[in-house]
Parts: structure tokens; sequence; C-alpha cells
């Protein structure tokens, strides 16, 4: 049970808690189910448990698949603490107006969105001759918070994509 | 084998008859492929959960022999994508099978 505790710590790591908690059931629950089919073939316990183990495979890559689908814990929080630009916008009751009757709250038409306002912004920025060094220091935290909500938006069904993940 | 790219394919055909879990999905398809194809079990949930995400399966807790269990079943849409994949996979198998065939 230790050596699955230690295979689960390594499948589930930087995932967010509800993740890590599904992923933990449904492996515990193959690996049980596993282990007394080996049982019932007439394995001793241990080997058993050995042979349970052994099909999960590599702890590390069954992380890797994991981390592609599901949300990490980074991934979470910016999903519930991310949203700083509706915050802002909500302020301001002509903004909150401006931006809810906007026609972006699509997939297709927030796409076009985001690459004007990226446009336009880095536009700016070379015209007022920004530095390098300053270009990249600065907006290095806006493009990590937009590499997360690129990861968000792929692994969430539009369904369930909250605005921020349009802006 | 090396079959990487058509274990969702396989995942949608171990679930074309009946809802399953992830155990029972695993040795499916280790059993109708007799063996041939082997691969490591803890991959088969990441899997199911992009399956689950792009709506071709959906699941559900069922309790069985005092345990629960969380259980798959096809959607509609996966019953489609199935049948496209299935399509593909016999022009793709004949193409393949016409050119080594001739070596």
């Amino acid at each position: 049970m230790n050596e699955l505790n230690a295979w689960l710590k390594i499948a589930t790591r930087t995932l967010s808690r509800d993740a890590a908690a599904r992923s933990r059931a449904e492996i515990q629950e193959h690996y049980d189910a596993a282990r007394e089919a080996a049982l019932a073939s007439g394995a001793r316990p241990e080997d058993a448990a050995r042979r349970a183990l052994l099909s999960l495979g590599d702890a590390y890559d069954t992380n890797c698949q994991y981390r592609h689908v599901m949300l990490t814990s980074q991934e979470a929080r910016t999903l519930r603490e991310g949203n700083w630009e509706a915050r802002f916008v909500c302020r301001s009751s002509w903004l909150k107006w401006v931006f809810a009757s906007l026609p972006i709250y699509t997939p297709a038409r927030s796409r076009i969105f985001r690459t004007a306002r990226w446009a336009l912004m880095l536009g700016a920025i070379i015209l007022a001759g920004t530095p390098g060094w300053l270009l990249f220091g600065g907006l290095w935290p806006i493009i990590w918070v937009e590499f997360i909500r690129a990861s968000l938006r792929r692994k969430l069904p539009v369904a369930l994509w909250p605005r921020q993940l349009y802006l | 084998m090396n079959f990487k790219g058509t274990l969702p394919t396989l995942i949608l055909e171990a679930l074309a008859n009946e809802s399953s879990h992830g155990y029972r999905i695993a040795q499916s398809i280790k059993e109708r492929s007799q063996g041939v194809l082997d691969f490591k079990e803890g991959t088969l949930y990441p899997a199911l959960h992009k399956l689950e995400r792009d709506g071709l399966v959906e699941s559900y807790e069922e309790a069985e022999s005092g345990r629960t269990r969380r259980y798959y079943r096809i959607t509609k849409i996966g019953r489609k994508t199935l049948a496209t994949d299935r399509a593909e996979w016999r022009q793709l198998s004949r193409a393949v099978t016409t050119i080594l065939g001739e070596a």
C-alpha cells in the first residue's frame, strides 16, 4: 500500500485538489480490482500487489498525461482568483455595461478580440520606445496568465468557460 | 505493440455495447487484441478524462459489491466519432496492407 501511495503521489503531483482526489480514487479502484484478479488467479498477496502496481505503468508518464487533461493547482487558482480584469471593470458601472455588451463571448470572436488586444498593446509599447528588458519584465506576468488561460481554454469545455476566459 | 493515438478509439469501441469501469475497459482491450495491444493501465484514465471533456463519454458512480465505482458510457457524439474512426481505420488499414502486401 505504501508503494501505491508513493505511485499516486507522483501521478497526481501539481494537480488541483479536486482533480487529484478523483484521480487517486479511480487509480485506487483500478489497483484493487487488479490485485483481486491476481489473487483469484492464485498469486500470493505480495505478488498480486506487485503485479497490480506494475500494470499501472510509470507514475511520471501518467502524471504528464493527467496534467494535459486535468486542472493543475495553478490553473484552479487562476480560475478562482485571476479574474482581475472583471474586478477592474466591475468598479465602474459604465465599463461594466460596455464589456457585458461586447459581442465577444463566443470562442471564435474572443480569439479575434485577444489578437486585436495583443496587437494594440505590443504596438503601443513598441511605439513608446520601451527598452527590451523593461518590455519583457513588464509583460512577463501578463504572458504567464495568458499562458495559463490558454491551457484552461484547452481543458475546459466551452460551456464551462467563465467570462474571463473570453477576454 | 505501440498503438499511440488509437487508445481513445479503442476505449470507445470497448464502451460501444455496455457501460464499464476503467479496469474492465483495460481488460477488454487486452483480451480482444489477444494480448497484442498491451498498455500501461495508468494511462487509461487521462484518456478517459479527455473523452469525457470532449463529450464522447460520460461518467457516473455506481455501487458494485459494496464499493462505489466510476462507470463510463458512450454518448451519441461518441458513437458518431467511433463510426468515423472505424471507417478511417479500415481505409488506412487497406492502404497499408496494399503497400506492404506488394513488398
